[in-house]
């Protein structure tokens, strides 16, 4: 159980938003897709919890950053599927740059050698 | 609308989880789990349920209400979880704001509103008489016409005056006595007040005096009497045998100006000679009329005051014979030194400060066990907070959970309320006076209920929920919420909490203990004459129509046919019943060859008595004689002193044969008698006077004293059978046992005592519950620390004393600051004390006893949950 829990790294604040306006780039997705499609693709290392994952799927629709419709997922289930809206797709863009720009920062402070 | 769509969201919100965990689950189904599993695990994949929606929801945020609606739900199913902790906060939220909200409803109709039917009562002030000697007074008719005339400042103004006669409706043969109003014309038009039925009398009827015999009746007179009958308009009701036409019915409620007493009807002013014969309308002395004025809409009350002082320094100098030095006192009806709210003020003072003690406490006592709660709750709280809920969201969330216990609690408390309201009574003298008062619940009370309630929701429920919403996160998610420890400062608070409450409890302990005391002191002192085994038979014959001469020879013979009376061992009678509420006569006598000092009182209280009046009382005769069958009209005046008097008249002499003048008559003083209690129990001895019956023929009014040696109620029909049989129609308004009438006469000490007694106790109880939740908190949260002192070799006496030196330390500094507080504030009962100091040391001490013995119990029951400890498992936790 404990090694499970230390692979395990808590999203930032505001990442998660991020992490949500990429997946749905690719499409229409609903919330259950959405946190398969970050865990499978961060290698099984993020885990969306649903009490952070709602709230903000909500966030993002009242921000009209997404918009959302109840459709059928192609297993035949009703789901309530979120897609990008151009303002969202103009977000992500910002937010993607301003998340390259952090993690260039953070990195070239990591890579400078340690004096002392 | 709005609402509507909330529920839509909800309805969404809640078909997006279902379909989350439908999917997940048939994922699980198609890796192939096993159906239930796949389920079980989906959920608990997935987390706390209603906690995600929650935190959803919250991002829609919605109004206000909503949101205050949502989170009521949210607390509603939390106080479900915690049916002893509910109940507990509720029943004593309930007591406080209940009581609360009975007084308050006292006030309201005492004070504030006190006069039913009558319109703007606001707008209404008292305008009384100021006596030389400083007494407010009732001022006289010609005096009432001139503040009428003269002023400004009023809208109008009416004259009232309180009469108690006997009616007899047109085909019936006994007398009854009631309790009605002369009034002035105006009376009606000035209050507001319309009819009912028929019609009210207005200022056209004043057609001259005597000449307009007219009545309204009450409401209730008119239900009772004549079965609320229509045809009653035109009929005749005889009063003091004259006739007079009922012509309107006045509005159920309406029970005329004097607050507190029912007037059953109204006689036009100009008729007073008729119903009360003997007062002029003319002379400015004596006075008999209370003067209500209505101001102006843009009138204040210091105009009409100052309008009203300058009149009455015009009428001092133009009528010096009678109105010299005589003031004039403007004020809000409440204010009012006649009236029933003259006498409550001073105890609805003490109960308004009484139930708002009570509420403290209860407040406190709520607040500490929200406190405790909070440990409990702390991952709860921290969960929701790391869910994204942010504080202001937590504290308004804890709050509500407050707002619904308190709103549990007003709405118990209003209907404790609508069932207290008439415990008025209890606290009314049961004097012979109808009492009518506006007692009930209405809107102004439920408004200020709700208010109060919403204000206590705050006052318990603010510092817990800043306390509870700062929980330490990571601690109390780490440790699981096991072991999570109050944190210094919220203990402190719980502790200081614990101590006002012992602190309150302790000062209305002593306070009832004092009271207590004081009542068992008046009940066992002697008011100086013996009560036990008297019948007293109150009479009046004016409605009779007897003269005070012809009343005086009736009494006479009375007595001496009752003295024949088999079981009678002694009779005689007085016109006042000394310690009893009604009435008093005093004089300002000029004393033979004694010069009274500038500032001295001169008015001495005054009794007129028939003969072997003393030996009836058993007040023993000192000096000289008793009054005797000698002493008629025609003989030299006489009259009797008490040794107080004596003392301070006659110092080292035989008062007998000093002679005083009152009424422009001399007395020669014939004996002297021992005092007694002439008005209460804890009256310092004061100078009395005795005049004889046979002598003093200005009143028709005697109560009959009879004494035997049995039970005195065997008497009473021997008494009516022997009135009857001088005068078949004279009136007898009651009859009753003296001792008990006296032990009525105690009231006020009964009253104090039962009351504080009572709230004592709630106090005590409520302080013992505080300590109990405090400690039984702490030890369930040191189990792990009692566990590991155990298995280091601490035996249960250890962990006893460990617990209960905890709680003993609150429980002494309660008790050390509550008897400070109580010396404190027990100097303000020093007039409801009798026999027993403010400071009494056995009070105090068995307070601080009665308080540590209860403190010990509520420490030894949780100390004893400490000692049950299992060291093994307690240590098995970590």
């Amino acid at each position: 159980m404990k090694s499970q829990y230390q692979n395990r790294i808590e999203l930032l604040q505001g990442t998660l938003d991020l992490l949500i306006l990429q997946t749905l780039l690719w499409g229409p997705q609903h919330g259950y897709g959405i946190s398969q499609v970050i865990r499978t693709q961060s290698g099984e290392v993020l885990q969306v919890d649903t009490g952070s994952l709602y709230p903000a799927l909500h966030r993002l629709e009242k921000q009209k950053w997404i918009k959302s419709e109840w459709k059928l997922t192609e297993k035949n289930q009703e789901a309530k599927f979120y897609q990008l809206t151009a303002a969202g797709r103009k977000q992500l863009a910002e937010e993607r740059s301003r998340w390259e720009q952090l993690s260039d920062a953070i990195g070239a402070v990591l890579k400078n050698p340690v004096i002392g | 609308m709005s609402i509507f769509h909330r529920s839509q969201h909800d309805r969404d919100l809640d078909a997006e989880v279902q379909s989350h965990l439908q999917m997940a689950a048939q994922d699980r189904l198609e890796r192939g789990e096993p159906a239930h599993d796949a389920r079980d695990a989906a959920l608990r994949e997935f987390g706390n349920v209603s906690l995600v929606k929650e935190a959803t929801r919250e991002i829609w945020g919605g109004s206000t209400t909503e949101r205050l609606l949502q989170d009521l739900r949210f607390g509603a199913r939390t106080l479900r979880k915690t049916p002893g902790f509910t109940l507990v906060a509720v029943l004593s939220l309930a007591l406080g704001i209940g009581g609360n909200a009975t007084v308050f409803s006292w006030v309201q109709a005492v004070l504030l509103h006190p006069l039913a039917g009558v319109s703007q009562s606001d707008r209404l002030v008292a305008i009384e008489s100021v006596m030389p000697d400083g007494e407010y007074h009732t001022s006289s008719y010609p005096d009432y016409k001139d503040f009428r005339d003269q002023s400004h400042a009023f809208s109008g103004m009416v004259g009232v005056e309180l009469v108690n006669t006997d009616l007899r409706l047109q085909n019936e043969t006994h007398f009854q006595r009631d309790w009605g109003e002369i009034v002035t014309e105006n009376f009606f038009d000035v209050l507001g007040v319309h009819a009912a039925l028929g019609r009210m009398f207005g200022p056209a009827d004043a057609h001259g005096l005597n000449s307009d015999p007219l009545v309204v009746l009450s409401y209730g007179f008119w239900q009772r009497r004549f079965a609320g009958d229509p045809t009653v308009i035109g009929k005749t009701i005889e009063m003091d045998r004259h006739s007079f036409t009922v012509i309107g019915i006045a509005p159920r409620g309406f029970t005329g100006a004097i607050v507190g007493i029912a007037a059953e009807y109204w006689v036009p002013m100009m008729m007073q000679p008729a119903a009360l014969p003997g007062e002029s309308m003319e002379e400015r002395s004596p006075t008999f009329i209370h003067i209500i004025g209505r101001l102006k809409p843009d009138a204040s009350l210091q105009q009409a005051s100052s309008e009203l002082h300058t009149i009455s320094a015009r009428l001092q100098s133009q009528y010096p014979a009678n109105s010299k030095n005589v003031g004039v006192y403007v004020c809000p009806l409440w204010e009012a030194h006649y009236g029933l709210q003259a006498f409550l003020l001073p105890v609805l003072s003490f109960l308004m400060i009484v139930v708002a003690l009570v509420l403290l406490i209860a407040c406190a006592n709520v607040a500490n066990l929200l406190l405790a709660r909070a440990t409990v709750r702390e991952r709860e709280i921290a969960v929701r907070a790391a869910l994204g809920a942010s504080r202001s969201r937590l504290v308004r969330q804890l709050l509500s959970e407050s707002l619904l216990l308190a709103l549990l609690g007003g709405g118990l408390g209003i209907l404790l309320a609508y069932s207290a309201t008439n415990w008025l009574m209890f606290f009314l003298p049961p004097a012979h006076l109808p009492i009518g008062l506006p007692l009930g619940i209405d809107g102004r009370i439920v408004a200020f209920t709700v208010v109060l309630t919403v204000l206590t929701a705050f006052v318990f429920g603010l510092a817990p929920a800043l306390q509870t919403s700062r929980p330490n996160m990571n601690r109390a998610l780490q440790e699981g919420g096991r072991t999570a420890s109050a944190s210094a400062g919220r203990r402190r608070l719980r502790n200081l909490l614990v101590v006002s409450e012992t602190v309150l409890a302790v000062m209305l302990l002593v306070g009832a203990g004092l009271l207590v005391r004081s009542f068992r002191a008046a009940e066992a002192s002697s008011p100086g004459f013996n009560p036990s085994n008297v019948l007293l038979t109150a009479m009046d014959l004016r409605g009779n129509g007897y003269t005070g001469a012809q009343a005086a020879a009736f009494y006479d013979r009375l007595i001496q046919q009752l003295r024949t009376v088999p079981g009678v061992q002694a009779a005689s009678l007085e016109r006042w019943v000394p310690m009893w509420f009604t009435g008093r006569g005093y004089t300002r006598p000029t004393i033979e060859g004694y010069t009274f000092r500038r500032e001295e009182d001169r008015a001495i209280d005054y009794n007129v008595v028939g003969q072997e009046y003393f030996s009836t009382m058993e007040i023993p005769l000192l000096r000289g004689r008793d009054f005797s069958q000698r002493d008629s009209r025609d003989s030299q005046l006489v009259c009797i002193v008490n040794e107080s008097m004596a003392k301070r008249f006659w110092p080292g002499q035989d008062p007998i044969g000093h002679r005083l003048n009152s009424w422009d008559r001399w007395w020669t003083v014939v004996g002297v008698v021992k005092d007694i209690k002439y008005h209460s129990m804890n009256e310092r001895p004061e100078s009395f006077l005795y005049f004889p019956f046979s002598q003093d023929t200005s009143g028709t009014d005697a109560n009959i004293l009879v004494r035997t040696a049995g039970d005195p109620m065997q008497l009473l029909s021997a008494v009516r059978a022997q009135v009857h049989a001088i005068d078949a129609g004279a009136t007898i308004i009651d009859s009753d046992d003296l001792s008990g009438l006296l032990s009525v006469s105690l009231f006020t000490y009964r009253v104090a005592a039962t009351l504080s007694s009572i709230l004592g106790l709630l106090g005590l109880l409520l302080a013992s519950i505080g300590l109990y939740g405090v400690l039984s908190y702490s030890v369930s949260q040191r189990r792990q620390e009692i566990g590991i002192r155990m298995a280091l070799g601490a035996n249960r006496k250890d962990v006893l004393r460990l617990v209960v030196s905890a709680g003993l330390k609150l429980t002494l500094l309660g008790i050390a600051a509550g008897i400070f507080a109580a010396l404190i504030f027990s100097t303000a009962l020093r007039s409801l004390l009798f026999g027993v100091r403010s400071t009494d040391p056995a009070t105090l001490v068995a307070v601080a006893v009665l308080l540590l013995c209860v403190g010990l119990i509520a420490c030894y029951l949780p100390a004893r949950r400490a000692m049950a400890v299992d060291p093994i498992v307690a240590l098995r936790h970590e």
